[in-house]
């Protein structure tokens, strides 16, 4: 994908060319706005917020990391859904129906042996949780670093943080993970067992 | 365990570790099992992150180019319709009604002025002409009793009676300057109050020789004020005139000119014209986010 061309076209008007980026990160948008959001629904409509807010602020990129300046516009997009959300605390009957169900699993998943997938399932479910009981920053800073295998230049560039204070959010974050994650033992692969006697 | 060391954990394990501090942090690690085990933990927590993996989309969070088709052209003239133009346009409507509205009083009011421009400029004068005219009068009130009064003080002199006498001489100047100060009613007055004290207290003198004495300043100010007030009718520059009049006065200082009419009624005319081409962008806009709405 030439996607220097699609941004030069896309600033230019092209709707298909923006597209062509848009199903070109959309996997990685939606999944960082899954992780902060905490379930699907909120993550699909933060993430559409997100591409449209992008395809407005077009013209600002003026070059750079285009995953970096959209993962930002993700993350603000979730900020803001959140912060509506501690406005009007109330859940939604989709929401409750939904809340426990996570996405869609893939066809891939369909083939796994079932002690497998569910064994899987726990651990994403572990993970969302513990990833939830962090504080926004911190699980922002934990998503693209160890999930989104970002670097700490790349993560410095989408949270707007200084080099220093990203290095010391991961600290803090995995910190509380290790020690969330150790309530989830039993669910956890005998070899990513983080018991104390191994420490 | 402090904070330098928990972020230097973390920056080894992502590889984020200059070779130098590496190569420190390894040697560490060797000698501190402390350091080695915190590093295990961290480094099982991370693995177990990355097995989170990545979720299936929903749907494609493509754009309908239906809708957003257009982005360039559009961007700044959806902004402009979406909410902005009605409201500017009616922005617009209000402030060209407040300033023609401004423009015509001013232009009204300058015009008003202006009708009345002559007599206005001769009152003006006439005002100005008035302190003039009474600094005219005091100098030849005071001027007129040595020449008014002689006669009064012979016919008193004739009859010699000490107090009042010495009385008439002291209270004629005086009442001559406050008819100088006050006017030529009061100076009257005055005369004859002090007179008539004056006659209280020695009977014997006679009042009649002062009436004389304030018929003269009196005609001395009619004719003194009917030549100011003929000076100024005859609108002839003012200052030549004064000084003509009051020639042992001080120079009587220039009136302000008035004001310039010019300015005021530009400024009417542009306020209309300005409020004028609001309005036509007013309509213009209206007209738009109407056909736009429809």
């Amino acid at each position: 994908m030439d996607e220097a061309g699609l941004i030069r076209d896309a600033q230019r008007g092209s709707i298909d060319a923006y597209n062509a980026l848009v199903l070109h990160f959309q996997i990685q948008a939606y999944n960082v706005a899954y992780r902060i959001m905490g379930d699907p629904d909120s993550a699909a409509d933060a993430t559409q917020e997100a591409f449209v807010s992008a395809y407005h602020a077009l013209r600002q990129f003026r070059g750079g990391s285009f995953k970096s300046w959209l993962l930002r516009i993700v993350t603000n997009a979730c900020y803001d859904e959140l912060r509506r959300r501690k406005r009007r605390p109330g859940v939604s009957l989709d929401a409750l129906y939904v809340e426990d169900e996570g996405p869609e699993p893939s066809l891939t998943s369909h083939i796994e042996q079932p002690e497998s997938y569910a064994q899987r399932m726990d651990l994403q479910s572990a993970i969302l949780n513990c990833l939830q009981g962090l504080s926004e920053d911190q699980r922002t800073v934990a998503i693209l670093s160890d999930i989104e295998e970002m670097s700490y230049d790349e993560i410095a560039g989408v949270v707007g943080m200084a080099l220093g204070t990203v290095k010391s959010r991961l600290s803090r974050a995995r910190a509380s993970l290790r020690d969330c994650l150790q309530g989830y033992e039993e669910l956890l692969p005998a070899s990513y067992r983080l018991s104390s006697e191994e420490r | 365990m402090n904070e330098h060391d928990w972020n230097l954990l973390n920056a080894y394990l992502d590889d984020e570790l200059p070779s130098r501090e590496r190569s420190a942090f390894e040697t560490r690690l060797g000698r501190e099992p402390d350091l080695q085990s915190e590093m295990e933990s961290i480094r099982t927590t991370v693995s177990l992150m990355k097995l989170a993996k990545r979720v299936p989309v929903p749907r494609n969070f493509t754009l309908d180019p239906a809708i957003y088709g257009q982005p360039a052209r559009l961007t700044l003239w959806n902004r402009l319709s979406a909410a902005s133009l009605p409201r500017t346009a009616m922005a617009l409507g209000t402030l060209s009604a407040v300033l023609m509205c401004v423009g015509v009083v001013l232009f009204v009011s300058q015009s008003s002025l202006g009708g009345a421009g002559a007599p206005q400029a001769a009152m003006m004068a006439q005002e100005a002409a008035a302190p003039e005219a009474q600094s005219d009068f005091a100098a030849g009130a005071v001027e007129a009793p040595p020449e008014a009064a002689e006669p009064a003080v012979a016919a008193v002199e004739e009859e010699p009676q000490p107090a009042g006498e010495d009385t008439a001489r002291s209270s004629a100047p005086t009442e001559s300057e406050q008819g100088g100060m006050g006017g030529g009613a009061s100076a009257t007055g005055g005369d004859m109050g002090s007179m008539n004290d004056a006659a209280e207290g020695a009977p014997s003198v006679e009042v009649e020789p002062i009436q004389p004495t304030s018929t003269i300043e009196q005609s001395a100010i009619t004719d003194l004020t009917q030549e100011q007030v003929t000076e100024v009718a005859n609108a002839q520059p003012y200052a030549a005139k004064g000084t003509e009049g009051a020639a042992s006065q001080e120079p009587v200082p220039l009136p302000s000119e008035p004001p310039a009419p010019l300015p005021t009624r530009s400024l009417a005319i542009l306020l209309v014209g300005v409020g004028g081409v609001f309005l036509v962008m007013a309509v213009i806009l209206a007209v738009v986010a109407r056909r736009q709405r429809s």
